[in-house]
């Protein structure tokens, strides 16, 4: 076997090891780790997928649209999902290794991939390990069954670069095998639709391989094979208006929105440097993340200045940058588009790939004269710490207290008596985020009411976040004031407050407001009003004074009242 | 390639923000970096904008104010270098407004800024690093009713900004479109920026609570952030109560309690006293036919004093008390307590 050849297969293994003791950062969060959002709404339809006919249908209704509701192409990332729950039980911590190692797998893919375009060792590996730690990864990595479709189709993509970028003509299974890579791509998460199409043709141009027209048969193969798909997808399997539920529901197609979403970008990855003054966590130091950076660091300096090389060819490594920016813009470009004011921490793995390979390029490049050949293992090293400080700190400060405190919310909810079918639950004053990390579970009704019905084993069961007065009217929704709730809803309601420091407790009052400072106070449910405290009308003060457990439902604002 | 540069400078800069920044020395209690603090010699070394008059203190010793009306669209600022010893510190301002009404308003708890001007009214802890660029954190200057309704002034404190990093301070009232409603007069006074550590754990109150600093009076008390963020309920405590019992002329069958009591801030403040009345032997801290009174507090004054009117024939009398403040979840009181002095079997 040639030496080179020796020497890449060497650099294959030591990379697949290397990358999964990298991520042993995450392990900070291993005992903490517990299911997000849309995790809850989802496990409930896993649940009642049983025996193979419900597997069957339920894998229908994700392809067909019909477990949202509305157009979306993610549905192999749900039916990952489905899998992985149906393997490890409900259990997040097996969720989350299986997601740790499939971001791993990615990593290595990417460092293979470089690797196989022509580029040194080093920077290949470097790439690989800036992907790997990179701060835009963290929110996908902590949310397992809602972020797949980052995760996922990201992975589908990369396989496809990595195959692409070979220099040797591919044969007919191998563009089989590609095409089937950019199918599973398109259905796995929309952010990446861009770079099914483009990726292949991107790599050819980027990496300017001797046999360049090798790459367009590839293309044309994943383009031809990605079309039909698209096309018996939309034509026979869909089942909802593309339009309607779909690009028009979640874009607004305006420059004013693509202007605000750029800033809003660009601001949250100068919050994720975990440096900047509006960061949303900072860096700290502690034993076990001062022992991982500096083994990291360590690692990392070492394997690149043993694969530093001596290739530092401006141009080819110019192309390389040039193919990482163009990655990352086509996996941001749709995200410029999407309405609504919310964060977007999740739409910043898809781009992570092309990020760490621009950082990777940065760092090679400064070791091109004789003089300054240590450099880029020594800012590799430093760099890496940086990142596994980044990692930690984000997971101390966001998302371990974020799981702390929906731990301390399951604790309470199973220890709260008198719950049946059909009651309605409202905890109020959940914080909506914590640093990166959104509400576990009260951050929307539809993974509210999933997780109530989880934790407490007891289902049909509503939850909000809270109720909304409008003038003396109460609503469970401040953009449907048509439904009012009557006083036998309140009557199976139940209230839990969460106090500054993530206390719970629950309340036995829901106070109306039927004039200026005048309120009715009702009873919720197993609350007996003995005294008729019902009949009486409380001003804010005798409530304040009296001190019993009053839950002041939110006023709905004229603005939100005149739609 | 001239990639790596900008990258081994995002590195440099991370490993330098990773050093938290030592501050040269720790912050010098009070120091208050406003020049001529009370607007002597006509506001010297200040900015004044052309619709902000100054008004003397009505006795020696007193603290100056500016009057607004009308029109406002400007700042009342000092402009300051950084002094070099702040580096690694921060600062924070502090001022105080009250507002003047011609006519009369309801004394609730309901926000009504918007009925007192357009636009707005803020303190501003600004900052510029170039010397071009002004940063502005701001806190709103805002009235309920019954802050109105007492007269007093009301201290407003900015949070704490690092300014380590500014090359100018600029500390400042600033009238953003803001056109006053006829009858309406604002009072500002006693603007001061103060030294502060550049974390101060969100309790930028501590640095601001010190003797020398020039404050009008009387100052209305207020929660301090942190207790409002947090909506804990003040832990103060109550002693000395008095109470006398008055005729009231115009009506034979109504008398006038005037309750005295003390009460002693604790570590939470109290923002306001409950005074929970009931002529028919119920509860009062319990009773929906309770006359409360609310009692404002004032910062540095524990003895107070409210007047209740009650029937002459009201038996039994009973009364409680509790201290409470406006919080993020509405309002919190303490546990209220039925003083011995103020409970009547008959008056």
């Amino acid at each position: 076997m040639p030496s080179a050849e020796r020497e890449d297969r060497r650099f294959r293994w030591i990379a697949g090891f290397s990358y999964p003791l990298l991520l042993s950062v995450y392990l900070i969060y291993w005992s903490h780790a517990d299911y997000f959002v849309d995790d809850w709404f989802l496990i409930k339809h896993f649940r009642h997928a049983a025996g193979w006919k419900g597997v069957a249908g339920f894998a229908a209704a994700a392809a067909e649209n019909r477990v949202y509701q509305v157009f979306r192409m993610q549905w192999l990332s749900i039916l990952y999902g489905f899998l992985i729950t149906a393997l490890g039980g409900y259990s997040p911590r097996f969720n989350f290794a299986a997601l740790l190692l499939l971001h791993a797998a990615s990593a290595w893919l990417l460092s293979q991939a470089v690797r196989r375009a022509g580029f040194e060792r080093g920077l290949a590996f470097l790439a690989g390990v800036f992907y790997l730690l990179a701060p835009m990864a963290h929110f996908g990595l902590l949310t397992y069954l809602a972020n797949p479709f980052f995760v996922l189709s990201t992975f589908w993509v990369l396989l496809l670069l990595w195959f692409s970028s070979g220099a040797r003509r591919p044969g007919m299974g191998e563009l089989a095998f590609a095409s089937a890579c950019a199918v599973a791509a398109l259905f796995s998460g929309e952010q990446v639709f861009l770079l099914v199409w483009a990726i292949v043709p991107l790599a050819a141009l980027s990496f300017r391989k001797k046999p360049m027209p090798a790459a367009w048969p590839a293309a044309g193969a994943i383009w031809a094979a990605a079309s039909a798909a698209l096309a018996v997808y939309l034509l026979w399997i869909n089942r909802l208006p593309v339009r309607q539920t779909g690009i028009h529901r979640r874009y607004e197609w305006t420059s004013a929105r693509f202007a605000s979403n750029l800033l809003q970008i660009g601001g949250e990855l100068r919050q994720l440097s975990g440096v900047t003054s509006d960061s949303l966590f900072h860096f700290s130091l502690h034993k076990t993340e001062d022992a991982l950076a500096l083994a990291g660091a360590l690692l990392v300096t070492a394997l690149v200045w043993k694969w530093r090389g001596g290739d530092r060819e401006n141009g080819r490594l110019r192309r390389l940058f040039g193919f990482a920016v163009g990655g990352a813009a086509l996996a941001y470009a749709p995200v410029m588009w999407i309405a609504g004011g919310f964060p977007r921490f999740r739409y910043h793995y898809a781009p992570a790939p092309y990020l760490g390979l621009a950082a990777a390029v940065a760092v090679w490049a400064c070791g091109r004269s004789r003089w300054t050949r240590w450099s880029p293992a020594a800012l590799a090293g430093l760099a890496t710490g940086f990142l596994i400080f980044n990692a930690a700190a984000d997971l101390r400060q966001s998302w371990i207290p974020e799981s702390e405190q929906q731990h301390n919310l399951e604790v309470y909810m199973r220890q709260v008596k008198n719950i049946a079918p059909g009651d309605i639950f409202v905890v109020s004053g959940t914080p909506p985020q914590i640093g990166t990390a959104p509400h576990f579970s009260m951050h929307s009704t539809i993974s509210a009411s999933a997780f109530v019905e989880l934790v407490t084993g007891l289902e049909p069961l509503e939850a909000y976040l809270d109720f909304w007065n409008l003038h003396g009217r109460l609503v469970r929704d401040p953009d449907d004031l048509e439904h009012f709730l009557s006083e036998s809803d309140l009557a199976r309601t139940h209230v839990l407050m969460c106090s500054y420091d993530g206390r719970f407790s629950s309340l036995d009052w829901i106070a109306i407001e039927i004039g200026t400072d005048s309120f009715r106070l009702l009873p919720l449910k197993g609350v007996s009003d003995s005294g008729n405290a019902r009949r009486q009308i409380y001003s804010r003060e005798q409530l304040a004074l009296a001190q019993w457990p009053v839950y002041f439902p939110k006023i709905v604002r004229p603005r939100v009242a005149a739609r | 390639m001239k990639l790596c540069l900008p990258f081994a400078a995002f590195l440099l800069l991370e490993a330098c923000s990773l050093m938290p920044a030592r501050p040269a020395r720790a912050p010098q209690r009070c120091r208050n970096l406003i020049r001529n603090a009370n607007w002597e010699r006509q506001g010297e070394g200040w900015r004044l904008p052309a619709f902000a008059k100054l008004e003397q203190p009505p006795s020696s010793g007193g603290v100056a104010s500016i009057v607004v009306e009308g029109a406002a669209d400007g700042a009342i600022a000092q402009i300051i270098p950084r002094p070099p010893e702040l580096s690694g510190l921060g600062v924070v301002a502090v001022g105080y407004a009250r507002v003047e009404l011609s006519h009369t308003l309801d004394s609730t708890d309901d926000d009504i800024t918007s009925r007192l001007w357009e636009g707005s009214v803020n303190l501003v802890n600004g900052y510029s690093r170039n010397g071009e660029d002004f940063a502005s954190p701001y806190v709103r200057i805002r009235f309920t009713g019954r802050e109105i309704a007492s007269g007093c002034w009301k201290r407003f404190v900015t949070g704490v900004i690092p300014a380590g990093r500014a090359r100018l301070l600029y500390p400042h009232f600033a009238f953003w479109g803001a056109r006053l409603a006829p009858g309406v007069k604002l009072h500002l006074a006693a603007l001061s920026l103060v030294e502060a550590p550049a974390d101060d754990n969100g309790e930028p109150e501590r640095w601001v609570d010190c003797a020398n600093l020039p404050a009008p009076s009387p100052v209305l008390a207020a929660p301090t952030q942190q207790q409002w963020a947090e909506s804990l309920a003040p832990n103060g405590s109550f002693d000395s109560f008095h109470m006398q019992t008055r005729p009231l002329a115009a009506a034979h069958s109504l008398r006038e309690l005037v309750l005295e009591a003390r009460y002693h801030q604790g570590s939470l403040i109290a923002d306001r006293y409950l005074i929970s009345v009931t002529q028919d032997g119920s509860d009062p801290r319990l009773s929906p036919t309770s006359h409360i009174v609310t009692a404002l507090a004032r910062r540095g004054v524990e003895d107070f004093e409210a007047v209740v009117k009650v029937r002459a024939d009201a038996q039994p009398l009973r009364i409680a008390i509790a201290g409470a403040a406006e919080v993020k979840d509405g309002l919190r009181a303490q546990p209220a307590i039925l003083p011995l002095e103020w409970q009547r079997p008959r008056l």
